[in-house]
């Protein structure tokens, strides 16, 4: 009966759910390769079952601790500080009365988001190098020593991530400006009246309105604590800062994809997902319990 | 009543995506058997035709290959072929060379080229079982082994015999190249490049020194390590005097363990045997050594690390990419005082210096390459329809003269010349001009040492300028064949764990040697280095590549 009487609502409704079936679904049955030793002439199906010893392999290798670790930090800290920037931003310009100020610093902290990681690792090499980069250049102006950031292991997850805030502050505020301009003015109207201040107003009337988004993009972004991006720490990695900057994802390509271990790789990457839907679940449990806000 | 609904169309579109995919790959396996079946067909026609052909013109043709001459077919038919792309910032289109196009014109096939952007599209290629039907320099060895063991690839050994004199004269000749090409059930299932060249493969690097500052300066080329020191810190010293500029750089390496641009050279200088690709060596008595770790590098580190800590090489270095590399060294007017090259670019401000005497007993040395025979350049997958044709092909391009042009430039453009003695003239060029000629190492060629014996090279071509340093400079010095590792077949298990083993192993020593290089420490921190890499497995990764060479040699 309801399907018949709101079938307009089904039909809509067929696209995302066949993309999903076809692209995120589908592919799934490839997950039996984390138990196989994959041979590419004997087929999914045809190739030996290994049980968990692609897992094993990960577990016992050198660099498990190494790489889950550097893991772990890299995407906290880019979490961390990634996180309330945006926010702090969209409050901020909301009170600019300037409307043509409030765009011209929009369009400014969006830009950096259409920059491509490989310009962005670029500029971080010439902007940083040790004997004619910027930074060192003001150093020693200043009579301070120069440092091969680059290669430096303290400041690879310094370079890393603010590089990300400076790339994706403007582009993740766009949600919470949507956010902000959803609020009923009367609101702010009324708040005004009562003699309220701007922090007030902020503390009594942005933030709870933007809680259920604020808690919403963190529950999902604790499902990425295990994902760091794959391109811009590959970029940026050399052997001076390999020690904190050989990532799950590094090192999968490098002994998965480069020597062709589709087991191993496959192995990795199901447990990098099995993380990540343990920490959401567990996130949005914590949420429901506090906040009464969850995805689902 | 909603939820059931719900639930029910939910589990409906499961069920139907599960039944999609499954159809899916069920639909692409159908389609590959009747592929297959169709081409069985087809062979058998073509080769019925084939016959009939040569009952009526009298010539010997097997499935539209032509024993003898040219053209190769007896009708015009098409390869696809799977080559490696090219550098298209100076490199024409694989269809647009002029060798290519001259190629197909005299042998009568018409190449189609597929393209393979790196390592990454290679293994869908051989994942997806989705092959061209012949590919140049396509594949490692792992991956030719798996899809010989699924029947994916011919192997060629018939054919040799049969269609190509080129490569049977080889291997009958070339007792090393045969056992390096065949795989342990017998076959051969893919040819290599053969460039038996001493202008290549004799040396890796040239060691370059700016000629013009050492003579400004008043000072001799040196011939010691610590000379070498002193022209460094010389150039340092006068930046800004001359024709030395204020922001010279006296040593520029490409971090250290690089083989193009790297400093192992400077570790040969103290006898420390080392080899291109910076993995292991031979010992004079066939053990497989791995040097990085071995106590003579203390020394060499030692003297490297000076370089670094008195500005004499930048510590951007342990940074640099290839394309900073190639900035600074071919940068006009000279900013580099010293550096390690293939090519001598400018031989008129650079010289070639012989590897140093570090005044410790031992024989300086300096790198040679293995790249006499480079594997798997030429397969033949089992979805090609004209096998003898492609071995035809891969015949035609083993032939001296189209090696020689596929290397040098072709005749008609001018790179290169035959002479009537039979010798050829290498006129050379900039590689950005051969490359809009001819695809240089991206194909099969057979250049013999009989043939490398017969090119002249112009004095002043990149190549003369290397020949000429590989003669007079650094013969001597060159560490020998026996003494380098070969790309010894290994199991597919073997190859898994030695990769794995060795990229702990690197990783460990660059990290480690980068780090003395930036803060000392080098003979304090040695024994814990040593450790610290037997137990990242050094031993067991030694034991497997001495199991498979001594297997190897007694083939």
């Amino acid at each position: 009966m309801q399907l018949k009487r709101h079938w307009q609502l089904y039909v809509f409704l067929i696209p995302a759910v066949v993309s999903m079936a076809v692209f995120h679904y589908g592919p799934m049955y490839g997950l039996i390769l984390a138990f196989k030793d994959y041979k590419p002439y004997l087929g999914y199906l045809g190739s030996p079952w290994v049980g968990f010893k692609n897992f094993m392999r990960f577990f016992q290798s050198n660099r498990f601790t190494q790489v889950m670790s550097n893991t772990m930090i890299l995407s906290a800290y880019s979490m961390i500080a990634s996180f309330p920037l945006p926010i702090v931003l969209a409050v901020c310009l909301n009170y600019v009365p300037s409307v043509r100020l409030k765009k011209t610093v929009q369009n400014i902290t969006y830009a950096p988001h259409f920059v491509s990681t490989v310009v962005v690792v670029s500029m971080l090499n010439i902007f940083f190098a040790r004997d004619y980069g910027l930074v060192n250049n003001i150093r020693e102006m200043l009579g301070l020593e120069r440092i091969l950031y680059m290669g430096s292991t303290t400041a690879f997850r310094h370079l890393y991530v603010w590089s990300g805030v400076w790339q994706g502050v403007g582009w993740s505020s766009v949600i919470y400006f949507s956010s902000l301009s959803a609020i009923d003015e009367t609101l702010h109207d009324v708040a005004q009246v009562d003699g309220a201040s701007i922090i007030q107003r902020i503390r009594y009337i942005d933030l709870p309105m933007l809680k259920p988004t604020i808690v919403t993009l963190l529950i999902l972004r604790t499902g990425d604590l295990l994902s760091v991006g794959f391109d811009k720490v590959y970029l940026m990695q050399n052997s001076l800062n390999s020690p904190v900057s050989e990532v799950i994802s590094t090192y999968t390509y490098s002994m998965g994809i480069g020597s062709q271990q589709y087991g191993y790789s496959v192995a990795i990457g199901m447990f990098e997902s099995v993380v990540n839907l343990i920490m959401v679940l567990t996130v949005n449990q914590i949420s429901k319990k506090l906040s009464e806000t969850s995805v689902w | 009543m909603k939820k059931n609904y719900l639930k029910k169309a939910l589990s409906v579109f499961i069920a139907s995506a599960v039944a999609v995919s499954l159809c899916g790959c069920s639909s692409g396996k159908g389609s590959e058997q009747t592929t297959a079946a169709q081409t069985e067909e087809k062979t058998t026609a073509a080769v019925s035709q084939a016959g009939t052909d040569a009952q009526e013109t009298g010539q010997d043709v097997v499935n539209h290959a032509v024993r003898e001459g040219f053209p190769i077919t007896d009708e015009e038919i098409t390869l696809v072929v799977g080559v490696p792309a090219v550098n298209a910032a100076y490199e024409a289109k694989w269809e647009d060379y002029t060798w290519i196009k001259e190629l197909e014109q005299t042998t009568g096939v018409k190449l189609e080229f597929r393209v393979y952007n790196g390592g990454e599209d290679v293994s869908l290629m051989f994942a997806s079982r989705d092959y061209p039907d012949i590919s140049f320099k396509v594949g490692s060895t792992k991956q030719i082994q798996d899809a010989a063991l699924g029947g994916d690839i011919y192997p060629l050994n018939d054919l040799i015999d049969e269609w190509s004199p080129n490569w049977k004269k080889l291997f009958s000749e070339n007792d090393m190249a045969r056992r390096l090409v065949t795989f342990d059930d017998g076959n051969i299932y893919s040819l290599p490049q053969i460039r038996d060249e001493p202008s290549n493969s004799d040396l890796r690097d040239q060691w370059l020194i700016n000629k013009v500052w050492l003579d400004e300066l008043g000072l001799d080329v040196p011939t010691t390590t610590e000379e070498y020191y002193n022209a460094l810190k010389a150039f340092k010293d006068n930046a800004g005097r001359g024709s030395i500029p204020e922001n010279v750089i006296p040593l520029y390496i490409v971090r250290i363990f690089q083989n193009v641009g790297g400093a192992m050279d400077i570790f040969g200088s103290f006898g420390v045997r080392t080899c291109a690709n910076g993995t292991v060596t031979v010992s004079d008595d066939g053990k497989i050594e791995y040097n990085y770790a071995s106590d003579d590098m203390v020394e060499p580190l030692l003297y490297l690390r000076r370089l670094f800590e008195e500005g004499l090489i930048p510590y951007d270095c342990l940074t640099a990419s290839g394309e900073n590399y190639t900035t600074m060294t071919l940068s006009e007017p000279a900013v580099v005082g010293s550096y390690f090259a293939y090519h001598n670019a400018h031989p008129d401000v650079y010289t070639a210096i012989p590897p140093l005497d570090s005044g410790n007993g031992k024989k300086p040395m300096i790198r040679s390459q293995t790249n006499w025979i480079v594997q798997n350049c030429f397969t033949i997958y089992s979805n090609c329809k004209y096998p003898e044709v492609a071995m035809r092909l891969a015949d035609t391009i083993a032939d001296p003269d189209w090696s020689v042009q596929s290397l040098y430039g072709t005749f008609s453009d001018g790179y290169t010349v035959k002479n009537d003695d039979g010798t050829y003239l290498i006129i050379g060029a900039e590689d950005e001009k051969v490359g809009q000629s001819a695809p240089v190492v991206r194909v099969p060629q057979l250049l013999s040492r009989e043939t490398a014996d017969k090119l002249i090279y112009d004095e002043n071509s990149n190549q003369g300028v290397r020949a000429a340093a590989v003669k007079n400079v650094y013969k001597d010095y060159s560490i020998p064949k026996k003494n380098l590792y070969l790309d010894i077949q290994l199991t597919t298990e073997q190859t898994d764990r030695v990769s794995e083993l060795l990229k702990d192993l690197n990783d460990c020593r660059n990290t480690t040697v980068d780090n003395w290089m930036l803060n000392g420490g080098i003979e304090e921190g040695w024994d814990d280095y040593v450790s610290q890499m037997k137990n990242l497995g050094l031993e067991e990764y030694l034991s497997i590549l001495q199991e498979a060479y001594d297997d190897f040699n007694s083939k």
